[in-house]
């Protein structure tokens, strides 16, 4: 009987222990242009970052779907900086972001691909594959849009000082 | 009092053509509040097709550019002037331009950018007209402001400098009581005429741009007004061919080549810095 308790108590940490989430691409949209050749400025920025492996363009919306060499490795800085170093502003990031029984509640902050996230607007609930974080930063979100959601301090830090990305769940 | 008006109906006019149209900020006879990418390169090479109303002859002028995005908000450009001017043809001077953009706006589709521009040139032309004109002709200075207002593909843009010239050199003098001050301003819009709908990065762009060039003389009190009109061919989103033709709408100063066509080549190389 006890070694039965010892095996369940396993098996609610393995339980526990085998929730995960990982950032799989993402999905950017550029503000302050029309042209081509803007738009293309843009792409060349992007694709030079080190860690992307490849940008899809969809020029109309001025969005680029971004994948990665290696999803540990994505930075959301480095995104940011392709773009204004092109002459422009992200208006919009979406993390496709894979969750396995992952627990998520309001005001909490999750690990993911080694950065913090702070989520904002949501529900307590347990994420189950692909879904969408939507940054809810200024850099990352027109005025317009973030009115939509609750504000957010842009001085919050992670414990070890890093920087805090404020994101919100959109609906799949 | 008429070239006021006529200036005024002309910005209507202007701004009513803005209203119709989808426009790029490419502009070909004035730079936009935008900057290029930072650590990229253009190459450009603009050749002027002026006739020459003193000599009957046709003044050509060829200005290779090399433009740096030295940062996300500050460019500069250095050219070079070459001009056959006096029969050869034969380099003739040089200059840098810089614009920092300092205040900018983005929103989906649009934008409002301001930038401060500044210009020093040499020249050793022989001075044979009353504009000053720092980009072709003249020795000097400029500083200026430019705001561009981007809408859903539809662009404004206009500018204001101030513009100082001295002598071209020791052999090539202002003459006396001539105006070594001025201030130029622009008023600038293209239309984009295709592709309707991007799809890709390949397919050329061909934009029609319509652009207002003036030049007050401080003290002289002399003023032009010129109307430029080009189009352009953008090929694979990296590459720009811009033929324009320049002519006079009015001008109470003299002036040597105040119409002509020019032609210009353009390519950006990406991120080579």
């Amino acid at each position: 009987m006890k070694s039965l308790f010892i095996y369940l108590f396993a098996g609610l940490l393995f339980i526990q222990n085998s929730s995960s989430a990982q950032v799989q691409s993402v999905s950017l949209q550029a503000g302050g242009l029309t042209c081509s050749m803007c738009s293309r400025a843009i792409y060349k920025s992007l694709k030079k970052i080190p860690e992307v492996s490849a940008v899809k363009e969809d020029i109309a919306h001025s969005t680029y779907h971004i994948q990665f060499k290696n999803p540990d490795q994505i930075s959301i800085s480095a995104l940011r900086k392709a773009v204004e170093d092109a002459g422009f502003s992200v208006v919009r990031l979406e993390l496709k972001t894979k969750f396995d029984h992952q627990e998520v509640r309001n005001d909490s902050t999750l690990r993911i691909n080694d950065q913090t996230f702070w989520f904002v607007g949501i529900h307590p609930q347990s994420l189950d594959g692909e879904k969408s974080l939507l940054l809810i930063d200024k850099e990352f979100l027109l005025e317009k849009d973030r009115k939509k959601y609750p504000a957010v301090a842009a001085e919050d830090k992670a414990s070890g000082g890093d920087k805090v990305y404020h994101v919100t769940l959109l609906a799949s | 009092m008429r070239h006021i008006l006529s200036r005024i109906s002309l910005t209507g006019m202007l701004i009513c053509f803005l209203s119709l149209t989808r426009a790029q900020e490419l502009f070909v006879y004035t730079e936009p509040a935008s900057n290029m990418p930072a650590k990229s390169v253009g190459l450009r090479a603009s050749n002027w097709l002026m006739p020459d109303n003193q000599t009957h002859t046709i003044n050509y002028q060829f200005i290779p550019e090399v433009m740096v995005g030295a940062g996300r908000k500050l460019m500069i450009h250095a050219d070079g002037f070459f001009s056959n001017q006096n029969g050869h043809f034969h380099a003739v001077g040089g200059g840098t331009y810089l614009k920092y953009r300092f205040y900018s706006s983005d929103q989906v589709n649009r934008h409002f950018r301001l930038a401060a521009f500044g210009r020093l040139s040499l020249n050793n032309s022989a001075i044979t007209q009353e504009e000053i004109d720092l980009s072709r002709f003249n020795t000097g200075w400029a500083l200026g402001i430019v705001g561009t207002q981007l809408l859903h593909k539809q662009a404004i843009s206009a500018s204001v400098s101030y513009n100082r010239d001295y002598n071209n050199g020791a052999e090539n003098k202002i003459p006396p009581g001539q105006a070594d001050q001025a201030v130029n301003y622009t008023l600038s819009t293209g239309r984009l005429i295709f592709p309707r709908n991007y799809e890709n990065y390949r397919q050329t762009n061909l934009n029609l741009m319509v652009e207002l060039l003036g030049q007050d003389l401080v003290h002289s009190g002399g003023s032009y007004l010129d109307l430029a009109s080009a189009v352009q061919f953008i090929f694979n989103s990296q590459t720009r061919v811009d033929i324009g033709y320049k002519f006079q709408l009015y001008s109470t100063m003299q002036r040597t080549t105040p119409n002509g066509f020019m032609i210009r080549f353009e390519h950006l190389l990406f991120n080579v810095l």
